[in-house]
């Protein structure tokens, strides 16, 4: 059985409304000793390193690289549900029992927690950090929770698995069992405990000195496919001429691009404009001539071309596995200025140094580039990665630059990638 | 939505910010062209062959204005240690301000020859009271050049001074310019007559041309501007110079001492010996050309050179020097014989050159 959106919205509107449960102390004292450690979130570092090296181990370019960070979710224990599974925990979602306690029994318990004696329904232990607030309204309230994108809050339903759908980065909804299970007014559980640390709820979370919880309604939408994104990227290349003899054969590379995306199931196709900046410095014309008169004179011409800064039109397509994203693609590139620095000698004397800019008259009109990248998505709306590109068409059209030209330079880049999703 | 427009436009900002920086832009040169050397001398020196290329093995053209008794030389000199060829045309009509004109270079210039004969001679038994004179010493351009006679053989333009001991053992001095070799425009004579009152008058007498205004100076204070000049002196002796501006352009200064006491020590001027000259040659224009090769130092002016001449085939404003003074490139055909000094060998030189002048 598939289910829409607006049904899994509605089940859990109806099931947060319906469900009241009184606070249990006994049941805290059981959760607290199944909850896992929370790992050190490690935080943009840890990303850079692993890119980096991925940029120093090219070869990884088409392996998935595992992503093992726990703390990128809440819920580690969490485990996709088979189509099968999930169905039978929605039953039970939609039988959700209610539980009520003594009012007179729990207020002792409730005073000395901090809590006002309210009726609440717990949520699942490993997601304790992640709860809705719930706002305070006539002392009893229900929590009714939906989550549009992570879902990281949960409902825990005393005799009910409760249902954990998440959204995944396409936007389609995926099903996710709660490791937590009430049976007989007591907590069971599932989850593996091998994997699971445990801490003292109070030291960890403080939950019990929560003097109060807000209520949040969140409504589940799907992810719209058209996006707007921005990406920037750094790197080293080859340079446009071979030759060493007048500096390194290898080049800087920066680029920014922006443009439209649109996602249509796992493909993305990615259209926009951007510039790129190269810069390099062995890219020269060095000219000489000896100006006869009363005498001679020997008068040099040195041009050296330190960086060209291109307009781009990039289109690629990338196919996405969870968080793992491939792409390939081509970009059209129109040199638009290029960076020069002259110097003028006389007799072997400098006569004129100056730094400018001049026209592209050197370089080739229109260049063509083939790229291929990996990316890995760090955020809903952010992805870093690398990508490859190389140059189709022989980037130097003057005889007058000296030097091997480079048919065919490569160059790599780390990108940065924000995307700004259309509201649907 | 206004987040993303928001984005659009700081990306749009930006293109146009990078456009904008991109439109001041540096031009590049074009390839500089291949020159080839301007100032050359190919030909023949006796057997020998040669090629002198401004540029090439050390080869340099210099460029100057020569001043050879008194006359300006527009010269050029070609060459590095083991050849240089050096040519210099003489100025024309130098008693002519500011005549002389590249463009009136005639295309075909004869070359400078020293005359058989003295262009003039300074004698004190020339001068009309010499009876009275007791030793003249000569000093040409300041360098005293003999005593009672003196020959002047090259052609310039002389100052030459009168250093006249009286027989009473009295001195006086007297100069005047003389012009021996080259064309003389304008000439005249100047003359005086004193009376016993002290009255003076002098004129000028057997002028060639017109004469378009005068200056009279005695002792050097400018007295009147009249043709002539009356006035009064006392017993001593005075100098009275006339600068004499012809018609024709031609400028002359004269000058005389006059004796106010009549006893007969006064000094005539004595310029008038350069109108013995007339008849003879005439440097103006006229080329001069020396080679040094191997040491040896080769002139046209000591060789025969009656039938040689040198044939301008093209005569341009070149630039500059590094003295700021205007060259001009000619480009001639030259036959000329050429004489060793020392052993006197004539060797026969033809070449073809592209030669830088100095001019003005």
């Amino acid at each position: 059985m598939n289910w829409t959106d607006e049904e899994l919205d509605q089940l859990f509107s109806d099931a947060a409304n319906n469900a009241t449960v009184e606070y249990n102390d006994a049941y805290w004292k059981d959760i607290e000793g199944m909850l896992p450690v929370r790992k050190k979130r490690k935080g943009l570092l840890w990303w850079m390193g692993s890119a980096g090296a991925l940029v120093f181990f090219g070869s990884l370019l088409l392996v998935q690289v595992p992503f093992t960070n726990k703390s990128t979710f809440a819920n580690q224990a969490v485990r996709e549900l088979s189509n099968e599974s999930a169905k039978q925990s929605n039953e039970r979602l939609s039988s959700t029992v209610s539980v009520k306690e003594n009012k007179a029994e729990s207020t002792a318990e409730n005073q000395q927690t901090g809590f006002n004696n309210i009726p609440i329904q717990k949520t699942n232990a490993a997601e304790v950090n992640n709860l809705p607030k719930v706002n305070q309204s006539n002392g009893n309230m229900a929590v009714k929770t939906t989550d549009e994108s992570k879902m990281k809050s949960q409902l825990v339903q005393p005799n009910a698995q409760s249902l954990n759908p998440i959204a995944d980065n396409s936007g389609k909804l995926i099903e996710k069992e709660s490791p937590f299970e009430v049976q007989d007014d007591k907590l069971v559980t599932e989850v593996n405990e091998e994997n699971i640390s445990t801490l003292p709820l109070i030291d960890l979370y403080g939950f019990h000195q929560l003097p109060e919880l807000i209520s949040t309604s969140y409504k589940l939408k799907t992810r719209s496919p058209h996006a707007l994104y921005v990406e920037v990227g750094v790197g080293m290349g080859q340079s446009p001429i071979l030759s060493s003899e007048n500096g390194s054969g290898m080049a800087k590379n920066y680029g920014l691009q922006f443009g439209y995306s649109h996602q249509k199931s796992k493909f993305r196709f990615s259209s926009g404009l951007g510039i790129s900046l190269q810069q390099f410095n062995n890219v020269y014309i060095k000219e000489r001539s000896l100006i006869y008169g009363y005498g001679v004179n020997s008068v040099d011409n040195h041009y050296r071309f330190s960086s060209l800064l291109r307009f781009e039109v990039p289109l690629s397509i990338s196919y996405q596995m969870n968080r793992h994203i491939l792409s390939a693609g081509m970009s059209l590139s129109f040199p638009i200025v290029s960076g020069v620095s002259y110097t003028k000698f006389i007799d072997g004397n400098i006569s004129i140094q100056e730094k400018g800019y001049t026209s592209t008259e050197f370089f080739k009109p229109f260049g063509t580039e083939a790229q291929i990248g990996y990316a890995y998505q760090i955020g809903s709306n952010w992805e870093i990665g690398i990508k490859v590109q190389m140059q189709l068409i022989n980037p130097i059209d003057s005889e007058r630059i000296i030097g091997k030209t480079n048919a065919l330079p490569l160059s790599g880049q780390m990108t940065l990638r924000k995307t700004i999703v259309f509201k649907k | 939505m206004k987040k993303e427009m928001k984005y659009t436009g700081m990306i749009l900002l930006l293109f146009a910010m990078m456009l904008v920086s991109s439109c001041k832009k540096k031009t590049i040169e074009d390839p500089m062209t291949v020159s080839s050397p301007i100032f050359t001398a190919t030909g023949n020196l006796g057997s020998e062959s040669f090629l002198l290329e401004a540029g090439n093995n050390s080869v340099f053209m210099s460029t100057y204005i020569n001043v050879s008794n008194g006359v300006q030389v527009y010269s050029g000199k070609l060459g590095n240690d083991q050849m240089e060829i050096e040519i210099g045309i003489h100025e024309s009509n130098i008693d002519l301000e500011g005549a002389f004109s590249i463009q009136n270079l005639p295309t075909s210039l004869d070359f400078a020859a020293l005359p058989s004969q003295p262009l003039a001679f300074l004698s004190k038994d020339l001068l009309p009271n010499s009876m009275f004179i007791q030793e003249v010493r000569w000093f040409i351009n300041g360098v005293f050049s003999g005593v009672n006679d003196v020959e002047i053989i090259e052609p310039g333009k002389y100052n030459v001074c009168a250093e006249v001991k009286f027989l009473d053992e009295t001195e006086a001095t007297l100069c005047n310019d003389m012009i021996l070799g080259f064309a003389v425009n304008a000439s005249c004579k100047i003359r005086h007559i004193l009376q016993s009152n002290g009255f003076l008058k002098v004129w000028l007498d057997e002028s060639s041309t017109p004469i378009d205004h005068v200056l009279w100076y005695l002792d050097d204070v400018l007295v009147s501007e009249n043709l002539s000049l009356d006035t009064t002196i006392d017993t001593d002796n005075h100098l009275v110079s006339a600068n004499i501006y012809y018609q024709n352009g031609a400028h002359r200064k004269k000058s005389i001492l006059v004796d106010g006491s009549l006893s007969g020590k006064l000094i005539d001027d004595f310029s008038v010996f350069e109108n013995g000259s007339v008849s003879q040659m005439k440097w103006d224009n006229s080329v001069i050309l020396k080679v040094k090769k191997n040491g040896l130092v080769y002139s046209s002016t000591a060789a025969d050179n009656t039938s040689s001449s040198i044939q301008l085939l093209s005569l341009s404003y070149y630039g500059k020097n590094s003295a700021g003074k205007d060259v001009y490139k000619c480009i001639a055909s030259v036959i000329v014989n050429v004489r060793e000094g020392q052993s006197g060998a004539v060797l026969p030189l033809n070449f073809t050159t592209t030669f830088g002048l100095e001019m003005h």
